[in-house]
């Protein structure tokens, strides 16, 4: 470890000399801690202020050297540096997971949640852009409700998996992730028959099994988010996640 | 200004006890040897100390950049996992600056860097061994 010792407070110090900004510092480096940001969101938060602090001085510095001119190489360092950011983070993972109390899946539970609205998202854009696309060549005759329904249902999905980043806002993602599920899962389903043939066929011959699935695959999915939204706003997750926090 | 931890016996330990959880994303690291950006890291950090005491992360990529004659600086996320890297093997320590310095000048705090004695140690090591040649494969059977 660093000898780097963390006082109280000294977290949200660092957080904000961290906003301090470059006269010349652009949207590039707005996007680079955006970056940095997104890939620190869920790690101990005495570890991200660290890093954050540190990119954030290395980016005025090199403005302060090269002014305007250094756009481009901070976007290039930013680029070629993505792997190690990863694998930088993946090991600060395994060892809070290390160090995390039994029973609380630290590394486990997460990805879940993440593979979880990874597919829900992927569910519903597929769900949006078959509207869309049936939208723009005018063959559209579902109810309008649905339509919109579907793309709210993304919207929530997108803001739930980016909730899900965030450690202390993971049990409220779960609740919108739920909400998400429902409408992509029960009304995606109905969208879906209004943009596809083969979908309107074996939805017509099999009426009863398909209403049935579609009850059992939203209730199965809006479950499964709210256990958990449960999982995280117990205190035994919540012991884990400070423990994260202090190790 | 924060303190400087002291050097231990373990610190020599850890560098001569190589991690291998990192040889997935480097060149495969042979045990107790450095890899090139580590290297570059320690003899750049040496030099840097040598004129101000310390030395931080955009410091240390410049000064790396315009020993070996690079066009590009170190990425950010290379340069910083392997401080990280080489701050866990003791081979490298760093402190947080002084806010009120940081907050004079009207910039972000710096993250400061020194070479410890085993980084130094361990520099001179694996330049010496690189210094000399390998011996011939046929001197084996000589």
């Amino acid at each position: 470890m660093s000898p780097v010792t963390f006082g109280p407070g000294e977290g949200v110090e660092l957080e904000a000399s961290a906003r301090t900004r470059h006269q010349a510092a652009g949207s590039v480096d707005g996007a680079v801690l955006a970056w940095c940001r997104w890939y620190t969101a869920d790690l101990p938060e005495d570890v991200a202020a660290e890093r954050r602090a540190e990119l954030a001085s290395d980016l005025y510095e090199e403005r302060e050297h090269a002014g305007a001119r250094a756009t481009g190489s901070i976007l290039w360092r930013a680029i070629r540096g993505i792997p190690a950011d990863l694998a930088w983070r993946g090991s600060r993972l395994r060892r809070a997971a290390l160090g995390a109390p039994r029973g609380t899946f630290p590394i486990a539970m997460p990805t879940l949640a993440h593979l979880a609205a990874i597919a829900l998202v992927a569910w519903g854009g597929f769900i949006v852009w078959r509207i869309a696309r049936s939208l723009l060549i005018g063959d559209w005759r579902g109810a309008a409700d649905v339509a919109e329904l579907s793309v709210v249902g993304l919207v929530l999905a997108l803001v739930g998996s980016w909730l899900l980043m965030v450690a202390r806002r993971r049990a409220f993602a779960g609740l919108v992730l739920a909400v998400a599920a429902y409408l992509l899962i029960r009304f995606g389903t109905y969208a879906l028959m209004e943009t596809s043939l083969t979908f309107t066929a074996y939805f017509s011959t099999s009426t009863a099994q398909m209403v049935l699935l579609n009850r059992v695959a939203t209730g199965a999915a809006v479950l499964f988010f709210l256990s958990m939204a449960a999982w995280w706003s117990s205190p035994n997750a919540a012991a884990g996640r400070s423990e994260e926090a202090s190790s | 200004m924060g303190r400087y931890l002291p050097i231990a016996d373990h610190d020599i330990f850890l560098y001569f006890s190589s991690i291998s959880s990192y040889a997935g994303c480097m060149p495969r690291r042979r045990e107790g040897r450095l890899v090139d950006l580590e290297v570059g890291i320690l003899g750049s950090g040496i030099e840097l100390q040598a004129e101000d005491g310390d030395f931080y992360g955009f410091a240390l990529a410049k000064r790396m950049a315009d020993r070996t004659g690079a066009t590009a600086l170190t990425a950010h996320g290379t340069l910083y996992k392997a401080l990280a890297r080489l701050a866990e093997r003791g081979l490298v320590e760093s402190v947080w600056e002084d806010p009120g310095i940081a907050a004079n000048e009207g910039r972000p705090r710096r993250r400061l860097y020194r070479v410890t004695g085993a980084g130094a140690v361990a520099y001179r090591a694996e330049t010496e061994q690189r210094a000399t040649p390998a011996p011939s494969p046929r001197t084996a059977f000589a």
